[in-house]
């Protein structure tokens, strides 16, 4: 695999080219990768939460229509936020198997409910089409232009009747599966179906040949969604999806949106203790500390109202310092910022470029920039402890100090080490699919040898 | 330093594997993001069978803002100004991020086969648009053969 870098295209020459399709409505408009953590606006459309909110700081509009958009008529997407997971965790299986070269499987061969179509060609003139409908919708919008673009062909049915109708003469009670979600007899599924699908998923066993299927009769459900879902045993993988989506809420408000700052009516010492109180860093230039400000209040609004699984404030924080080393915010007239920390010891100069480079390109290397940072956290630890000369069993009891007062350095970034690992939700756009992520930190030594950013697993081109 | 978020390397990708129909874009060896473009006249206009040359660069903002997009080839078009800046809404206050670099040449393509002379940026373009708009598309096939003629 060519590092991680995927295209709908990916499924032009394969048995299903229309999963082409599927593929392009899971992912975001803007970013064009997959959505992550989506949100809903009120035109109906879907975008990344980061995405959309960086947009709409720059322009208040809906990238898709036009349409006048704020940032408090977003609302957190949590069904398609956990289509788009599972059907990731699917998406190379998915297309190993339905590769054109090898013979047709056993599920290939079944009748699909998906009309199949097996003409590249067509995809190909689709994908155009999709180009100038994003430009024929923005249109309508528009002051006088272009005017006619393209017509669009009339559009292709998808789907077929066969299967629908069979299942109406048959008159059997049917019901989906909420672990595989095909369509079954509600007794087939309450009795043994269910177990079945469960210690098979748990196994990683393909499925078996499948009963009659229909798209309609879907509240014939067994029991009610929250006794199923209290009632899983979750396997691995198996139904975690669909854990995630039943055990997900909006946020009970316990926490305050932070607003937008009016910085013309606001003084440098006044932006200081905004920062101040929220245990970010002070330093810098008037714009510096306005950018720091703006992204913090993107990645907070983003994560404690539009996630499903909130990181907590020192995830956060991690956050607002990897991206501010990578955007060089303060590199030019500073020397008290993270990088210049690091980079007053020679070996740490090196790594530090080069990870801030891979970061540019889009070859970040998560795992190393932390054990980076981890020599440096070591010294804040050890500074902020003589100063309290306090008590040494505080140290581990991370969670308590994302809540404490001012600071006025990155003492509060001190990252827990589940934090690092599981920030499913992390807004670090580049980082998605690496696969350093997924390594647990804690049994790395903490080392900043200058080959630690070199590994070939993180070369995408 | 540049840096070069994976949407543009997708892009990129996309426009040398899957190129649009009459339009090339190529990324410059020092800076991926400058692109050496090329459209066709579309058929049926008087630019047709001329290849223009453009050149596009996206700003370290891309996609939060448009890509940066000037005619090489002189060209005579209401439209399109002496230095070769484009009047075109996409690539100003109509510019979404859920356009790409695709779809702003398809538009720039769009506007060779519409010129819209009531909306103009060069004005005496424009002019001679509306005053003879027979004899303006005799003077933009003109230009077309003089300077968007391929050299064999
Ligand atoms: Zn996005
Ligand atoms: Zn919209
Ligand atoms: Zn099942």
């Amino acid at each position: 695999m060519n590092g991680s870098i995927t295209d709908p295209t990916d499924f032009r020459e394969t048995e299903l080219p229309l999963f082409s399709q599927l593929d392009s409505l899971l992912r975001c408009h803007i970013c064009k990768d997959f959505l992550k953590v989506p949100v809903l606006t009120p035109c109906g459309h879907t975008f990344c939460s980061i995405c959309i909110r960086e947009a709409i700081n720059k322009s208040a509009k809906c990238p898709l229509c036009l349409n006048e958009l704020r940032e408090s008529g977003l609302r957190g997407d949590f069904l398609t936020g956990e289509v788009v997971n599972c059907y990731q965790n699917l998406r190379q299986p998915l297309l190993e198997r339905i590769q054109k070269v090898e013979e047709p499987t056993v599920a290939g061969s079944e009748t699909s409910l998906i009309e199949i179509e097996s003409d590249g060609d067509r995809e190909r003139i689709s994908d155009i089409e999709e180009d100038f409908q994003i430009l024929a919708t923005n249109e309508r919008k528009r002051l006088p232009g272009i005017k006619k673009i393209t017509k669009r062909p009339a559009s292709r049915k998808g789907g077929s009747k066969s299967n629908i109708e069979s299942m109406f003469k048959s008159g059997v009670e049917m019901g989906e599966c909420p672990i595989c979600n095909e369509f079954f007899p509600v007794k087939t599924i309450e009795r043994t179906h269910m177990d079945e699908c469960l210690t098979r998923q748990a196994l990683g066993k393909p499925k078996p040949k499948r009963s009659v299927k229909t798209p309609f009769q879907t509240s014939n459900r067994p029991s009610s969604v929250d006794s199923i879902a209290s009632n899983l045993k979750y396997g691995e993988n198996g139904a975690q999806h669909l854990k995630n989506y039943l055990e997900s809420a909006v946020n009970d408000e316990k926490r305050l949106r932070l607003p937008k700052l009016d910085y013309n009516t606001l003084s440098l010492s006044q932006l200081k203790q905004k920062l101040g109180s929220l245990g970010l860093p002070s330093f810098g230039s008037k714009q510096s500390l306005m950018a720091r400000y703006n992204h913090y209040e993107m990645l907070w609004n983003s994560n404690f109202f539009d996630s499903s699984s909130p990181v907590n404030e020192n995830e956060l924080k991690r956050q607002l310092l990897s991206w501010e080393a990578s955007n060089n915010l303060n590199s030019n007239n500073n020397n008290n910022t993270i990088g210049k920390m690091i980079t007053k010891n020679k070996d740490g100069e090196r790594t530090y470029q080069k990870l801030l480079f891979d970061f540019k390109s889009d070859k970040f290397k998560r795992k190393s920039w932390i054990r980076l940072f981890r020599r440096m956290f070591q010294t804040l630890i050890k500074e902020a402890k003589s100063k309290m000369q306090d008590k040494a069993t505080e140290e581990r009891d991370s969670d308590k100090r994302s809540d404490a007062p001012v600071s006025e350095d990155y003492q509060t970034l001190i990252p827990q080490p589940e934090s690092n690992v599981a920030s499913s939700t992390a807004v670090l756009a580049l980082e998605d699919a690496q696969s350093a992520v997924k390594t647990p930190l804690d049994t790395e030594t903490p080392s900043i040898e200058s080959k630690s950013g070199q590994n070939p697993d993180m070369n995408i081109s | 330093m540049a840096s070069l978020p994976k949407r543009i390397i997708k892009e990129t990708e996309r426009l040398i594997t899957d190129p649009v129909p009459g339009i090339t874009a190529e990324p410059h060896d020092d800076n991926l993001r400058y692109f050496e473009v090329t459209v066709e006249g579309p058929v049926g206009s008087p630019y047709e069978n001329g290849i223009f040359q453009l050149e596009l660069y996206l700003p370290d903002d891309y996609p939060m803002e448009a890509p940066k997009v000037r005619f090489l080839t002189k060209i005579y078009h209401p439209n399109i100004d002496r230095l070769g800046r484009i009047c075109l809404d996409v690539l100003k206050t109509n510019w979404s991020p859920a356009l790409q670099i695709r779809t702003v040449l398809l538009s720039i393509q769009a506007l060779l086969a519409s010129p819209n002379p009531n909306d103009p940026l060069a004005n005496d373009v424009a002019e001679d648009w509306i005053k003879d708009e027979e004899a303006a598309k005799q003077t933009a096939k003109k230009w077309s053969k003089l300077y968007a003629t391929p050299k064999q």
